[in-house]
């Protein structure tokens, strides 16, 4: 693929890349615009390389997960230095499902929902329901075995529904 | 392919794709993202100079005190020193226990009683 081809594709799945970017950061926006910016130029400058064994999406969604990983390791250590006594920058955030967004009540309970989840359970059911792609993609995407991606769907789905159903009772009771 | 019941798991889908098009909403514009942009440091101005001026007191009082010490004296030889108390164990007598006393010879360097006249005893004759 030359630099337009993968430009054009690139641009092509933008939108559910942001959304995969967003989950990758936890709902925290900028951090995955930064995230998706250095995907994207890694990508273009031809420091990530698509070897065509998998669809181009699952690969890119591999290649974002990495980068935001390796963005939330860089950030680790820059907080374990002692020069995190000098920055007066304010910490990002905590998460927040509500932040800018005009959400329905029910999406708000999944976004709560979902963030409780461990993150491989998270990450899977994201990518199934959410970007409609296979378990055995979602495991591609995510780096590990169908097995293992298949177990993570199973689980977190299945907590997800009690969760979703405890917030709906209370919803219910609520005067 | 997943396992995905279409009954048990419409609820879901439906509310996924409702996120989806929340966040499809707010997604930024793909061109903006391939402009470069200011790199986040995540320290400001200030930080950065009160780093590189507490760097810098650093280094000069560690080199201040390394070139105030005074210069280490010589060390002397084991065989050459000598106890500063060494005197203390030069006591009187202690030829006595030197050696053993025989009779008839009076240990050298001590005084024979009665060789030299008492300044107690002696009287002025007037």
């Amino acid at each position: 693929m030359n630099r337009e081809e993968l430009e054009r594709e690139l641009e092509r799945l933008h939108p559910a890349s942001f959304g995969w970017a967003l989950w990758c950061c936890r709902q925290r926006r900028e951090d995955a615009e930064e995230v998706l910016q250095t995907a994207y130029l890694k990508i273009l400058e031809g420091r990530a390389r698509f070897g065509g064994e998998s669809s181009f999406r699952t690969w890119l969604f591999g290649v974002v997960r990495h980068t935001a990983a390796e963005q939330a390791r860089r950030r680790w250590l820059r907080d374990a230095l002692l020069l995190k006594w000098f920055a007066r920058e304010p910490a990002p955030p905590p998460f927040d499902p509500d932040a800018g967004v005009a959400c329905s009540e029910r999406s708000r309970e999944l976004r709560r929902a979902l963030d409780a989840l461990p993150l491989r359970q998270r990450e899977v059911l994201h990518l199934v329901f959410y970007q409609e792609m296979t378990v055995e993609e979602a495991a591609r995407a995510m780096g590990v075995s169908v097995g293992t991606a298949r177990t993570h769907f199973e689980r977190g789905k299945s907590r997800l529904r009690e969760m979703l159903a405890r917030e709906e009772e209370h919803e219910f009771n609520r005067p | 392919m997943s396992s995905i019941g279409p009954e048990e798991d419409r609820n879901l889908h439906q509310r996924f794709a409702e996120l989806r098009r929340q966040d499809t909403a707010r997604a930024p514009e793909f061109a903006a993202l391939l402009r470069p942009r200011a790199k986040r440091t995540g320290f400001s101005a200030f930080s950065r100079l009160a780093i590189a001026v507490a760097c810098v007191l650093v280094i000069t009082v560690t080199l201040a005190r390394y070139h105030s010490r005074p210069p280490a004296k010589p060390v002397p030889s084991l065989s050459e020193w000598r106890s500063p108390t060494d005197f203390l164990l030069q006591t009187p007598g202690r030829e006595l226990l030197i050696g053993v006393p025989r009779l008839g010879e009076w240990p050298q360097g001590i005084a024979v009683p009665g060789s030299s006249p008492s300044p107690i005893g002696t009287k002025k004759a007037i």
